[in-house]
């Protein structure tokens, strides 16, 4: 049982992932109608999970961010007030939902949170185990 | 006589539900990894295969196997992204070994503290 970390380290990982996609989610929300310095609209921003097994053991699968990756796409408005609209007076705009953000997001939130609930349950067996040396 | 006898065969039950703790984390902060498929660790106890009569201390003695395998769930219901895990099911496997290693570790104390009783002539 020298490895008591490493479980808390699973934990751990799993949390910082579900953290990385909140961001990822409110990045972008607050950019959902924004530009890039080139002017091209915002790109939606996804991050990408991969399962890491430690090579010593087996057993100990971690997860980690591979990429976050930038989904091009936009939308097409007809706007022609715009200062932004082409010549036929369609507008550019990034390709996000808000609801499927919104909905991204409360699964990200159920996933950290069953991660911390599952860290504490690790901490509450070691804490048995440090009493059974007394 | 082996005074360990009882502890020793509760380590390996307490050593398997520690390992098996950690497969099921894995499981829970994998829940959103794409193509992830659940993995478990399961134990396999078998009987002895051959009854053999031992004469001598010296002979192989008849023991039961303990073996550890880590097995990769296919199939069950996947989503998307090629994911098998359920949250809440891992939850209840969590919450289950725990009280698994738990009782073991319980046992294990309770029959070291016999022995610590023995040693001392007197109930603690």
């Amino acid at each position: 049982m020298m490895d008591i970390f490493n479980a808390l380290d699973i934990s751990a990982s799993g949390m910082f992932a579900q953290r990385i996609r909140m961001n990822t989610i409110a990045s972008n929300l607050a950019n959902y109608e924004s530009y890039k310095s080139d002017g091209t609209p915002y790109n939606r921003l996804v991050p990408v999970f991969e399962a890491v097994e430690n090579p010593k053991d087996p057993t100990e699968v971690y997860v980690r961010v591979r990429e976050i990756r930038e989904i091009p796409g936009f939308k097409l408005i007809y706007d022609p007030d715009n200062p932004n609209a082409d010549e036929r007076g369609y507008v550019r705009l990034p390709d996000i939902e808000p609801v499927k953000e919104m909905v991204d997001m409360i699964t990200a939130v159920r996933s950290y949170e069953a991660n911390l609930k599952a860290f504490s349950l690790t901490k509450e067996i070691f804490e048995r185990t440090f009493e059974a040396w007394k | 006589m082996d005074i360990f006898r009882d502890v020793n065969i509760l380590k390996k039950y307490i050593n398997f539900t520690w390992r098996r703790h950690k497969v099921l984390l894995g499981n829970l902060a994998n829940a959103d990894t794409p193509n992830y498929k659940r993995r478990d660790l399961i134990f396999i106890v078998e009987p002895p295969s051959l009854p053999l009569k031992t004469t001598s201390p010296k002979h192989i003695k008849n023991f039961r196997k303990f073996e550890e395998k880590l097995v990769v769930f296919k199939g069950g219901l996947e989503g998307n992204d090629r994911n098998n895990v359920s949250i809440e099911k891992e939850f209840a496997e969590i919450v289950k070994n725990k009280l698994a290693y738990e009782t073991y570790l319980k046992f294990a104390m309770g029959s070291l503290n016999t022995l610590n009783s023995v040693i001392k002539g007197r109930a603690e």
